[in-house]
């Protein structure tokens, strides 16, 4: 099933230890909300969305092969994925400056959030099974 | 909102719905607007991801997780 998913290319399923009961109970709905945030039309190319969500993913332990954040956009990125709490106007109004309308950087937000809760998903069940 | 997209684009019908919210609530939540813009993106697939997970078949029951969720928003610093 993994090999349908477009999520696959962001993150290990196998890896992450959706299996059995927990699989069964939310593991598809996981994977395909990253499936629609990387496959649906949007603003953003869809490879950015995805470097994005690798590179938010990393800081839980998850590769970070082919990073292609845009420079610009990397330390909003890190912000979201680390202290997303410390956002401002000033953050949104520098990206705004650089160039990305609204709806982009909607997708930015929603994809580097998406890829830390990923990561934070997988340390949780890695915890629950044991696992590294 | 710092996106005012998300704060006044959303369909026609869908300002409806935000308006009654927002005269019921007082203002219309920031989750119910992020999650209703260009739901097809995702919106309408996290909504299932939490219903699932807040809702759907568990050890836990939903005031537990609904603790435990307000619990983590704390330690994120997230007023939600």
């Amino acid at each position: 099933m993994e090999v349908e998913f477009e999520a696959n290319k962001v993150f290990q399923i196998s890896d992450i230890g959706l299996e059995g009961a927990m699989r069964v109970q939310f593991g598809d709905l996981v994977i395909q909300l990253v499936d629609r945030l990387l496959t649906n039309s949007g603003d953003l190319p869809a490879d950015i969305r995805r470097a994005i969500m690798k590179r938010a993913a990393s800081y839980g332990g998850a590769t970070r092969d082919g990073d292609k954040v845009p420079e610009v956009l990397a330390p909003f990125v890190d912000k979201v994925a680390l202290h997303a709490y410390k956002t401002t106007d000033d953050d949104f109004a520098r990206l705004e400056a650089a160039g990305y309308t609204e709806d982009q950087l909607f997708e930015v937000t929603l994809s580097a959030a998406t890829g830390a809760a990923w990561a934070r998903l997988d340390r949780g069940l890695a915890a629950l099974q044991g696992r590294q | 909102m710092r996106l005012s997209v998300v704060e006044h684009g959303h369909r026609p019908l869908q300002k409806l719905q935000l308006a009654i919210i927002g005269s019921l609530v007082g203002h219309v939540p920031g989750p119910i607007l992020v999650n209703s813009y260009r739901k097809e993106l995702f919106g309408k697939q996290f909504a299932a991801c939490l219903q699932r997970g807040m809702r759907g078949v568990g050890a836990w029951t939903a005031s537990e997780r609904e603790v435990f969720a307000a619990f983590v928003s704390k330690m994120n610093d997230c007023a939600y």
